[in-house]
């Protein structure tokens, strides 16, 4: 599967990358954009099958992503993994269409608990 | 509010614990901002609750934190990444802070301090909580500053 982490903290995406590995998703294309406006750049170029997204960054957030993604009819799979985890923004999320919320700090588990039935 | 020190020391310790895979502990002494390098990390948060989140360190432990986070030597973190991991720790306190306070509201982007003797003020807002911290020797302060007529 190809996986998209977009975040505008460089050292979260690693942080995001390595535990992917570490919770046995290995083998999979992952490539890397900075906020939402790389992020659609990067999804029409690369077509990835899940984006991992944060949701508070420069030029287009996460759930701006989320909504235009929705918008042009996409079906990728989508996620947050954001250091805002309050219900509020739980349901926000749910309710424009993302499969998960994962919240920062996170643990290999939460990887595993959000992202099983979601990375093949 | 609903943020005490013991709060402010369980989230940066969970944080430290998660991210960083090393301990962290109460301590008496505030960082000495004195000769040394400095960084301050600072998130703000504005809406139905308005202030600020901030951690200040010796720019040594935003370094081992940088180091951490890219997997490399401390030494070999480059100015940008220090910066970016001090500032991705404040962003996950301040995002678990915000998460305990009135609502809607909302979280700044990180902004990041460094220097030596220098203080930073986020402007109409005043000290209401503070933790001091030690990693490994080094101290750290986790700071939460309301602004004027917020629930204290």
């Amino acid at each position: 599967m190809k996986i998209l982490v977009v975040d505008d903290s460089k050292a979260m995406r690693m942080i995001v990358m390595r535990t992917l590995r570490q919770a046995g998703y290995e083998g999979h294309t992952i490539t890397e954009a900075s906020n939402g406006a790389e992020a659609l750049d990067a999804i029409k170029s690369t077509t990835p099958d899940v984006v991992l997204s944060d949701w508070n960054m420069p030029e287009m957030n996460g759930l701006q992503l989320l909504q235009e993604l929705k918008k042009q009819g996409s079906a990728i799979k989508f996620g947050f993994v954001t250091s805002e985890g309050s219900a509020e923004m739980r349901q926000q999320a749910t309710e424009n269409g993302a499969l998960f919320l994962v919240s920062k700090p996170f643990t290999v588990e939460a990887f595993q608990t959000a992202l099983d039935g979601v990375i093949s | 509010m609903h943020v005490e020190e013991s709060t402010l020391f369980e989230l940066a310790e969970t944080v430290w614990t998660s991210v960083l895979g090393l301990n962290l502990a109460r301590a008496e002494a505030p960082p000495a901002n004195g000769s040394t390098r400095h960084m301050i990390g600072c998130v703000v948060i504005t809406g139905a609750w308005e202030g600020a989140v901030t951690i200040e360190c010796p720019e040594s432990m935003a370094k081992k934190a940088a180091g951490i986070m890219f997997g490399t030597e401390p030494e070999a973190a480059s100015d940008d990444e220090v910066r970016d991991a001090l500032g991705e720790l404040a962003n996950m306190i301040g995002g678990n802070v915000k998460a305990l306070l009135p609502s809607p509201s909302q979280l700044s982007l990180p902004t990041v301090a460094e220097g030596k003797e220098f203080k930073l003020t986020v402007p109409g807002t005043h000290e209401v909580r503070h933790v001091d911290c030690d990693c490994d020797g080094e101290s750290c302060r986790i700071g939460l500053a309301a602004k004027q007529g917020m629930p204290d």
